[in-house]
Order: structure tokens, then sequence, then C-alpha cells
């Protein structure tokens, strides 16, 4: 099996270290989303009626 | 020398140059770089609902302290998920078929994650050794298969995903030369290969993505135990 000759072994590892260390990580944070989480109250804030005045 | 089929995983080069190199830098063209606008075109908006869907799943498992992880875990994914679909495409080369590069992704956050669980909580890391409630007999042994089975861990999650892969592109490269080859000859037998090459063709594409994300998924479990 030609993958298991170790010659270009180490030229591998060190080539795919590079890219997922430098390109990637760029490129995945570069996302940014304008949302930012807020956690849920607990407490349903309090609502007095009204009537629209619809005239 | 007589060309075995296994001769299309060796690791190509031309006037010197490993292709390999190529075949690993370039897939990130697909990934430009998002603009400072509001909204970004199609492309972007699915490439980044898909990062932020897929991170948020990843790590609801997993405490606070593994978070830190979230921009690796999701650039592995974006980079094991790019290769492996890449390679489905005809006359790619697919660097995931490589066990080298995949050992070098594996044994390297495997260890990362043990060390993290050794140096911050080593009694809570030691303790997976024993699961609760064997019975005393049963200990010495229970403590050498787990021991066996956190080193085999790296080794099963690089050889996975290069068998995995490999297995595939063999059987369609198998099955494509049996329609070729009978083409000619029985040409209803090349109709049914041809459609049995479909089916696969789309078991490898499900293949493609399901083994990538295994991958992270096994690691980010091993983190879980660890952090």
């Amino acid at each position: 099996m030609p993958q298991l000759n170790p010659a270009p072994w180490f030229m591998i590892f060190m080539f795919t270290w590079v890219i997922f260390l430098t390109i990637l990580p760029p490129k995945v944070l570069a996302h940014t989303f304008p949302n930012e989480p807020s956690p849920q109250s607990m407490t349903t804030p309090k609502t007095t009626p009204w009537n629209w005045p619809w005239h | 020398m007589t060309l075995s089929l296994f001769d299309q995983f060796s690791s190509p080069s031309y006037l010197g140059i490993p292709l390999i190199l190529i075949a690993l830098s370039l897939p990130w063209v697909l990934f430009p770089a998002p603009s400072t606008r509001w909204l970004n075109n199609r492309m972007l908006t699915l490439q980044g609902w898909f990062i932020a869907r897929f991170t948020n799943q990843l790590f609801l498992p997993l405490n606070v302290g593994g978070h830190k992880w979230a921009p690796l875990l999701a650039s592995l994914m974006i980079f094991l998920l790019t290769l492996n679909m890449l390679g489905l495409m005809p006359y790619t080369f697919t660097p995931t078929t490589q066990l080298s590069l995949n050992m070098g992704l594996a044994v390297p956050l495997w260890l990362a994650t043990v060390i993290i669980g050794m140096r911050n909580q080593p009694t809570h890391a030691l303790g997976h050794f024993l699961p609760e409630g064997t019975p005393t007999p049963l200990i010495p042994v229970l403590i050498i298969i787990e021991t066996i089975s956190l080193f085999i861990r790296p080794l099963a999650l690089g050889v996975r995903l290069t068998a995995n892969l490999t297995a595939g592109h063999l059987l369609i490269h198998l099955i494509s030369s049996a329609a070729f080859v009978l083409m000619p000859m029985m040409p209803t037998v090349a109709l049914l290969t041809a459609i049995l090459l479909l089916m696969l063709t789309l078991l490898e594409v499900a293949v493609a993505m399901i083994q990538a994300y295994v991958f992270i998924l096994l690691l980010s479990l091993y983190l879980q135990e660890n952090v």
C-alpha cells in the first residue's frame, strides 16, 4: 500500500499542520454573527393593555 | 512495473513538486473571506450558517472549559469535510487517504486531550481506567484493558478515516473499470454496473461527510472526558 511508504510522511505532516493552523482558523473566525445570544429572562414583563386608536 | 489498483493512492509528484501540497492548499479558495457588509452572498451565508450551527451542536455537551477548542474543531471539520468531498470528483487526489495525514492529525489532538486531562484533573482523568462498580477480582484486568483502549484511540481515529476513504475510492475505481470493460461485451450488465456505481457514489458522498464528522465527534468526546 503506497500510503505506508514513510518517505513523504514528515512533509505531509508538517504541511497539513501549517495549513490547518495558519489558513483555516482565520477563514473560520472571519464569519461573524450579529446576534448576541442573551439568556431568556425568568420574569415576563408586565404589560398594561391599551386600545389602539383606529380613528 | 505493473500498475496495481493501490497506485492511485501513492502521493503524486510532478517535476519534483509533491502534488499533495497543491491538493492541500487549493480547496481554501472555496472559502472566501466574509465582507464587512451586514449581509453576504449566498455561499458565505451558507458557510457561516453551517459553521455556527455545527459548532453550537458539537459543544453543547462539553463543559465551558472545553469551549476554547471551538475554533480548532470547527476548522478541522471544514478541513476534513472539504478534502473528503472534493476528493470524490474525477482526477482529484484525496489527501485524507494518506495515513500520514490522518495519523498526523489524530495523534497530536488526542495527546492534547489526554495531557489536558492529566494536568488539570489527574485524579478524574485516571479514574476513567476503572469504571464504577467493577467486581474486585476484575480490577487488574480491567485497568489493563482500559489502558489499551486509551492508547488505541489515536490509531483507530487515523486508520478509520484512512480506511473508509481508501476503500471507497478503490470500490469506485473497481466498479467503474468493470462497467467500462463490460460495455462492448454485455451492455445490459454494464448498465447494471453503472447503476451500482451511481448508488456507490451516493454512498461515498455520505461516507465522506460522515467520516469527517465522526472524527471530530470522537475528539470532542475525548475532550469531554478530560475537561
